[in-house]
Parts: structure tokens; sequence; C-alpha cells
């Protein structure tokens, strides 16, 4: 009897497993009748999780009772092994934030639903919308993402330790790499601070835009080798830190390589007065420095501006999804509408519609409005953006790091890192080649 | 349940194998058996399988032979280097870890008031073992700032090297955490020492020895087994580091903390090799395999069991 009695229960408890997924799913499958579930995808800080998910509620209210969504959201660092995992099980989330980074290979995949009819039939309205930030998230004349904030390499500086050692910053970029130079020796022969390394750990920042001011661009366009062959635009990219950092006049790569984040950055902690940013971190860097810095171009050179206008993310649709029609409602009411962005604030960068814009510039605090001008100055001195990263980028950037953080380490010299960098990232971007 | 009972013929089966012994722990052991398959045995299953296609996890996989294998060993330096970087942390960590927690299990055995107390204390770093909180904690200790480099002030050295930023000691540093994390080895060292008659103290003090002969002719040879159990699940452990790495240097400073386990979740999920990672996987378990077998043949000859001895 005590055995049948457990096993009983084993079977008892095992049923009532099964049976409550089993009306879990038979809830939903009534509920999708009557309403749509939406899963929107994305990643960023805290205020940004905040303030999306107030605009999620915000659509509710004024523009669709019937959807509800479900967010996803976490840290950069997670977000891709996960949604990777989701695209392996075909089990994306209906909105996705997207990268440029990564843009292209999803697209490749067919992972990504195609937008441009729902541009052409007014669910997602693009008539403020600047044709730079329009084709930014098009491959092949394929709208594949809408981007959701405008973004430019910049150069943060401490305008009072500036004033200080009397020097001035041409913020609209007018200084060359020597004085570039000059300025941060210049610095700190007066005050002892020194400058942080420009951005290291990527090809994207330093050497992207000092290739692009040679002509060139960082990858050929279909992604089968780098787009140039030059080893001294290699050495030169990596000599513009190493000459500084053996002078002493910037902080070294092992007290830089501690820090992880904004708040820990030496910049931020004022141990450093002048650094290299993505205009859309320079919110969170003035809020955690609490003192005012300013934004300025970085050093001209060469044959053209290497700055460019990058989506700082995008929205894309996935190609799986059920309810693509409504998902590109959503994605529209990011773009244009004046009051959810009241509410984002350009937490994700500056707004890509003039209209959005103008509506909010007296609503942002005055680092928002830093960055809105500063973006403006980028327009008039910028060339188009290159194609969205091939399949290899990442491996690519990581041998860059490591043959970067080589040189600064005083391992190799320049000539050696350049030499590997470039066979090596060749020998990767082949793979590319059908 | 009813329903199966109602038909006459099926009643008798039924019974049989309702009240059959086996099926009653069947049933319960259920939960764990499908975790079992659906978790470790197909996925290990799938990755010998995998290890022999070229996988993005985007696009089906394809098969590509013995080519992952052949890659890794002929022309990949980060697979050799991250081999050697993780080889050095095995040797270095595991005979430090296993010393250290030998010696703190000798001295907690001594019986005062407060040893509960410090046994707790002791255990505290190994329970939040790999956790991120003590790896964030760890890397706000050895940065230029941190509050190593105050301790070291305060003896008067000046020092404001970057400990986890700088090449040479970063790996140091991964260590020094991972012999600090020495509790779960101390406590089975703590029920080994218990195991130890009393009576061959009392003989061995008669015959005049001294607390280090005792240690080296009773204590020793006594503990080999435990020595034994601990040195194979610390080195497969040490072998399988990943969290402290991937968060307190993320393999950095150039390369010079980047584990097997890193660079495998690298390929994986950063680079999209999924076919290459499932290769880097068997090779560590093939590793692993090797030196368990080695080190149970040499068993042999420095385990001692006292119910051998005794046949």
């Amino acid at each position: 009897m005590k055995k049948f009695l457990s096993i009983l229960f084993a079977v008892l408890f095992l049923l009532s497993c099964v049976l409550t997924t089993q009306i879990k799913t038979s809830q939903t499958a009534l509920g999708s009748s009557q309403s749509i579930k939406l899963r929107i995808a994305w990643w960023g800080s805290q205020t940004r999780h905040d303030r999306t998910q107030k605009v999620l509620e915000l659509y509710r209210a004024k523009v669709n009772r019937k959807v509800s969504f479900v967010p996803e959201f976490g840290s950069w660092s997670g977000y891709w092994d996960k949604l990777t995992t989701q695209a392996a099980a075909k089990n994306l989330p209906d909105i996705i934030q997207m990268d440029y980074m990564y843009l292209a290979q999803y697209v490749q995949k067919g992972l990504l639903a195609d937008l441009t009819p729902y541009t052409k039939n007014g669910v997602i309205n693009l008539k403020d919308v600047s044709e730079a930030s329009v084709k930014s998230g098009s491959i092949n004349g394929k709208i594949y993402a809408i981007s959701l904030g405008t973004n430019s390499l910049a150069i943060a500086y401490d305008p009072a330790i500036a004033k200080k050692a009397g020097v001035k910053i041409p913020e609209d970029g007018n200084w060359t790499w020597n004085d570039y130079k000059e300025i941060i020796k210049k610095v700190y022969q007066k005050t002892k601070i020194r400058a942080d390394l420009a951005l290291t750990s990527d090809p994207k920042f330093l050497l992207e835009y000092y290739v692009r001011q040679q002509g060139k661009s960082l990858y050929k366009s279909d992604g089968t080798g780098l787009g140039f062959n030059q080893e001294k635009f290699v050495i030169d990219a990596f000599n513009v830190n190493l000459e500084l950092l053996k002078s002493g006049y910037t902080a070294r790569p092992d007290e830089i390589s501690a820090t992880s984040t904004i708040e820990d950055s030496l910049f931020v902690k004022g141990k450093t007065w002048i650094t290299w940013t993505w205009s859309n971190m320079f919110v969170a860097m003035a809020n955690a420095a609490k003192r005012p810095l300013a934004l300025a171009l970085p050093p001209k050179g060469g044959k053209r501006p290497g700055l460019y206008l990058k989506p700082s993310q995008f929205f894309s649709v996935a190609a799986t999804s059920k309810y693509k029609n409504e998902a590109a409602k959503v994605i529209n009411f990011f773009t244009n509408s004046v009051e959810a962005n009241k509410i984002l604030l350009a937490e994700r960068g500056v707004p890509i519609s003039s209209k959005v814009r103008e509506g909010i510039k007296n609503a942002v605090e005055p680092a928002v409005r830093q960055t809105f001008d500063y973006i403006a100055l980028v327009e008039k001195n910028c060339s188009p953006i290159d194609p969205p990263d091939p399949p290899g980028g990442t491996e690519v950037g990581q041998l860059f790091k490591d043959l970067y953080d080589q040189v600064l380490y005083g391992q190799i010299k320049p000539e050696v890192a350049a030499k590997m960098f470039i066979q090596r990232a060749n020998q990767i971007l082949m793979r590319n080649k059908k | 349940m009813s329903k199966i009972t109602y038909k006459e013929p099926l009643k008798s089966r039924v019974d049989r194998i309702i009240n059959s012994e086996n099926i009653a722990g069947y049933v319960f052991i259920l939960p764990w058996l499908v975790g079992f398959f659906v978790f470790t045995l197909i996925p290990i299953v799938a990755t010998f399988y995998l290890s022999f296609t070229q996988y993005d996890l985007l696009s089906p996989p394809k098969f590509v032979g013995l080519r992952n294998y052949i890659q890794m060993f002929k022309e990949d330096p980060l697979f050799w280097k991250s081999m050697s970087v993780t080889f050095f942390y095995v040797f270095v960590t595991v005979p430090l870890k296993l010393a250290f927690a030998l010696l703190l299990a000798l001295w907690l055995s001594y019986k005062s008031k407060l040893t509960p107390f410090y046994r707790a204390i002791y255990y505290v770093p190994s329970m939040m073992g790999g956790s991120v909180a003590v790896a964030v904690l760890w890397q706000r200790l050895f940065t230029s700032d941190g509050v190593i480099n105050s301790i070291l002030k305060l003896f008067g050295i000046n020092s404001n090297i970057s400990w986890i930023g700088n090449p040479k000691t970063a790996i140091w540093t991964l260590i020094l955490l991972a012999v600090w994390q020495f509790g779960s080895p101390m406590l089975i060292f703590l029920a080994g020492l218990k195991q130890i008659p009393e009576s061959y103290y009392e003989a061995a003090i008669i015959d005049g020895a001294n607390s280090w002969q005792k240690f080296i002719k009773i204590t020793l040879p006594m503990l080999t087994p435990i020595i034994f159990f601990n040195l194979i699940m610390q080195m497969i452990g040490s072998f399988m580091t990943f969290t402290q790495g991937f968060i307190i240097t993320n393999g950095g400073p150039v390369n010079s903390t980047l584990f097997y386990a890193i660079y495998l979740y690298r390929r994986a999920f950063q680079f999209y090799d999924m076919g290459y990672s499932c290769a880097m996987s068997w090779v560590m378990l093939i590793i692993i395999g090797i030196l368990t077998a080695f080190i149970f043949k040499s068993s042999t000859f420095w385990v001692y069991y006292e119910s051998k001895e005794g046949e």
C-alpha cells in the first residue's frame, strides 16, 4: 500500500506539472485572439531600461491598448550571446535593438524583416529624417533597421584644466595631429595632469578614423579583406598614443585596463583631462564627473574628414515575427513621437527626426544639449559612413586589441604589430569569400 | 488513474508494474534523468558532432571534417597561448591551494572554543566561490589606486602598479584568488584528520616522536586518500576556470590571463565559431581525461589505504 501511495504521489506530481504548463499555454493561445503580445529586446543602462519601459506604457495608453509588451533587457555584454542563441532557436523577439556592428550578419542570415514596405505605406514615417540616417540602416537598398539616435566619435575634455594650462582647443576641429600632441604635452608640463590613451581597444576608433582620413575604409565593401594595405596607417595610429605614452604624458595601459565602467574611468575621476569617446556616452560621463566638460572634434588631417554620423543603435523587426505591422508601429512611435522622446531625452543618442529634436530641445539637460550641438558640428565635418562590419569583424577587433596591447606594453614594435595585423586580419576576412 | 483500473485484463498487468520494486525509483529520479539527458548527455553528443562542422549559430552547421582540429593545432597561436596560461595556472594553483588547505585544516583540528567559528570563517570565501561579486571586489583591490597599494604604502612601499593591469602580475592575482578559496578542500581534510585513530599518535609519543615526525610518518600517509581525492577535484575545477578571469581581467592584459575556457567562450559567442569551440572543448576533455587517468595510475605508488593493508 505504501509503495502504491508513493507511486500515486509521484504520478500526480508529474501530472500537475504537465497540466499547469498546458493551462498556461492555452491561456496565451486564448489571449492572443484578443490582444497582441510583442516581445521587445534592448541593451543599456538602468536609465535606459526605466525610460524605455515608460515609453512602452505610454504607447499602450495613447496608441493601442490591445498591445502588451514583454520586455527583455540587459547589458551589452550578455545581450548578444542571448540574442544569438535565440536566433539559433528561431525564437527572436519581435522588436530587436540592433547595432551597426551586427546588422550585416543578421541581414545576411535572413533574420531581419525588410521594413521598406512599412516606410512606403507610412506606418513608419521618415519624412523628417535625413537621408544619411535612413541609409545607415539599409543594406542593398532595403531598410532593415531604423536608427534610434545619431552618434559620433568625439573628444571630451575638461575646459577648466585647459584654461589653467593656457591652451585652447579648437572645438570645430581645426587642429592637426601635431597640435593634438603639443597641447597634451603643454598641459602636462603646466599642470602635471595626463591625457587618456586615445581609444585603443577597437580598430573602429582611432585606426578607422585615421584610415578614413586617408580616403580609405577599414574593410573592403564586400568584406573579404581590409580596405587598405598600407602598414604605415596602422603604425601612425599606434604612434599617436605610443609617443605620448613614452614621454609620460598619458595614463598607462595597465591603469586603464583595470577600469571597466564610465564611473570608474580615469577621466571621470579627474586623473586625466582629455579623452576620446562616443558622443552618446558624453551625458553619462558628465553626470558621473559632476564638473563641466566640453566636446571637440578630433584633429583633422589627410584627404577628407574621418568622422561620420553613426546610428547609435537601431530597432529591427525579426523575420520570424508574427506581428510585423504592429512592431513597425511601435518603432514609428519611438522615432516620431515628441511625447515619447520627452521621456527618452536622447538617452539613445540624438533623435533622427528633426521635428523631435526641435520638440525636446528645451526639455533636455545641458550635457544633452552639448551633444546636440556637437552632432550639428559633425554634420558639417563628416564623410559618409562605411558599410556595416563584415562577419569576422569581432575577431579582427580582438586581434587588433591584442596587438595594440602588446605595442603599448612595450612587448613588440609598432612596425611588427602593423605587419601582423594586416596579414592576420586579411586571413580572417578571406573566409567571407564564397 | 481510475480510467486505467476500469479494464479488467489490464488491471493485473498495471498492478504488477506499479508494485514492482524499480518503478517507484525510476519515477522519482525521472526529473533528474530528464535533466541529465537534456542538459548533459545530448549536448555532449551534439558537441562531438558539431566539432566537425563550421557552425556560426545562425545558419545550419556545415560538415568540414577535421578542419577545426587542424586549424587549432597548426594555425592558432591563441589556442596555444590559452593552453599554456591554463596549464601554468593549474600547476601553480592546485599545489598551493592544497598545501594551504592542509595547513589550516591541521591548525583547526586542535580543539578550542573558537574552532567552530574559525572553521565557518575560513569556509566563507569558497562558498562565495566563483561569484561575480568577489571577482569585482578583487578587481577593486588590485587596481593602481586599490587597497593593496594603500596597504603597501603603510609599510613604506610606494607602488602605483596596477596589479591586474600588468601582464606580469595579473595571473598571480587570479592565482591568489583561487588559493584564498581553499574552504572546500580544507573541510575534506578536516574530516580526514578526524579519521586518523588517536592511538597511533599515542604510540608515537611513547616512542618519543616529535610533532614533525608525527606529521610526516602518521598524518600525511593516513591522509593520502584524501589528498588524492582533493587533487583530482581541484585539478579538474582549475582547468575549467572561467568566471574570475572573465570578469576581473577578461583574458587581458596582453592575453596573460587568457584561460582556455575564456578563449573557448570567445570563439563560440563573440566570433560565432561554435564548431571550433566545440572542438576545443573536446580537446580539453581529452586532456583532463589523460591527466586524471595518470593520477589514478600513479596513486598505487603513493596512496595508502588502511583496508588493503589489513587483508
